[in-house]
């Protein structure tokens, strides 16, 4: 009986993924995002059994292109989500007010820590580690190690184990 | 035994089956009830930047040329005191006037009407209508504000309307007072490259009419900071940059990233209900 259980279980998570419209997911975030004045242009979307990849990908906001993206991943196992970002270019005129570059990012979302989303992350400005707690709606990131800080130092407060960012949503 | 065993096997398929059929209905049902089918795109503009020509009738280093006509008899006749003369474009061989009649701010021509009174001649002060063999004079109003020294304003005047005879002629203040305001291009070029200090001097918001974007509203400016040079202030509404609208972030954007390549500059702005013309020179 357990064994039929855990057989119908396993057949039902593989089934969600197998058909999920991750595409049209997509587009129903695009179409929220939009009305927030965000707009995401991609080359090429990728549909696997749990991912979905957007390749070129350029951001958008209020009509202005901010920044440019090699490789944008989206992985979905339902209780266990990741958004991996690939070579993120911000765009020149707003070099002076964000990393000019950030190599890799991963943002991650688990059943495990429901209220809380990971984020790490590798770029011009060294590498970060940090998070979004959701129930105090606080983002609070580390800089473990700092490179090209200096655009970004304004918003970056000095801790006793180095810089960090934090702030409220 | 065996039998058995087989129909729990088939049962078990049966039911796998039923799973997956179930859910690929559930996701069909929720794909086509709340998720759309297609994407949303950035659609670059690619109309162009309009031509942009900035005419001047009259030339900045000297006041508009006070025509000597022939003298007309002029006879006291008439009321056009619902006609306020706002502004004279005279280039020595045609005029243009703007004018408010009705509330409605119209532009006319010598020898196009108003009211039944066609503009007959202007000076460099007022305008001088005709109807029915008699002529009014319409002065300009004069405005209680010192225009912006900062920059070339063309704008409205405060002052009520008034309509005299030709016989009273007493000249009045110009209808542009135009000044030419020299920005330094080693400014421009460190703000232009440099967006974060920009938003340290200047704030600026949307404005909306009707749910779209109708220009960014001023809402500070620092003291002493080349921004309050401009001739600039709190509460001014941008409308256009070089005749380009701005009604949406990324004209707005496009004239900042295209600052460094241009030697004039033009702003429109609206300041209370009037409109005002801005014009720079980058040296």
């Amino acid at each position: 009986m357990v064994k039929k259980i855990l057989l119908y279980t396993f057949v039902i998570w593989g089934a969600l993924l197998l058909f999920m419209p991750k595409k049209n997911l997509y587009f129903k975030a695009e179409s929220i995002l939009e009305s927030q004045g965000v707009v995401l242009n991609e080359a090429s979307i990728e549909e696997g059994f749990a991912t979905l990849e957007l390749r070129d990908v350029t951001l958008y906001a209020k009509g202005i292109q901010v920044a440019h993206a090699d490789e944008v991943s989206f992985l979905t196992l339902l209780a266990y989500n990741q958004l991996k970002v690939s070579q993120l270019q911000i765009d020149k005129g707003f070099q002076n007010m964000f990393p000019k570059e950030i190599t890799d990012a991963t943002v991650v979302y688990s059943v495990i820590s429901p209220l809380r989303i990971a984020i790490d992350a590798v770029g011009s400005f060294g590498t970060l580690k940090g998070y979004v707690d959701l129930k105090e709606r606080k983002v609070h990131l580390d800089l473990l190690e700092t490179k090209e800080i200096k655009s970004i130092q304004r918003y970056l407060k000095k801790g006793e184990e180095g810089w960090f960012y934090e702030t409220d949503f | 035994m065996k039998q058995i065993s087989k129909m729990l096997s088939f049962k078990t398929v049966l039911t796998t089956l039923f799973i997956l059929v179930a859910v690929k209905l559930v996701w069909s049902i929720v794909s086509l009830l709340w998720l759309p089918v297609v994407g949303v795109d950035h659609q670059e503009e690619h109309t162009g930047k309009p031509l942009f020509y900035r005419v001047k009738l009259t030339p900045n280093e000297a006041p508009a040329p006070v025509k000597k006509k022939t003298p007309v008899k002029k006879r006291s006749s008439g009321n056009i005191k619902n006609i306020k003369l706002i502004g004279i474009y005279d280039s020595g061989e045609d005029a243009v006037v703007v004018l408010i009649y009705k509330g409605k701010t119209k532009v006319i021509t010598i020898g196009e009407s108003v009211n039944g009174f066609t503009l007959d001649h202007t000076t460099a002060t007022e305008a001088v209508f005709s109807k029915n063999h008699k002529y009014y004079t319409v002065k300009l109003t004069k405005n209680k504000r010192k225009i912006e020294k900062m920059a070339t304003v063309t704008e409205a005047k405060d002052e009520a309307p008034t309509a005299t005879d030709t016989n009273d002629e007493t000249p009045e203040g110009n209808a542009t007072e135009q000044q030419h305001r020299v920005l330094k291009r080693s400014e421009v070029d460190m703000f232009a490259d440099n967006l974060s200090e920009v938003y340290k001097n200047i704030g600026i918001r949307e404005v909306k009419k009707d749910g779209k974007l109708a220009g960014f509203r001023v809402t500070f400016i620092r003291r002493d900071s080349a921004f309050a040079k401009l001739g600039l202030r709190r509460g001014d509404v941008l409308k256009s940059i070089n005749g380009e609208a701005l009604d949406n972030y990324a004209t707005a954007y496009r004239a900042y990233q295209n600052i460094q390549d241009t030697d004039m500059m033009t702003l429109k702005i609206e300041r209370g209900n009037k409109e005002m013309e801005l014009e720079y020179e980058i040296d």
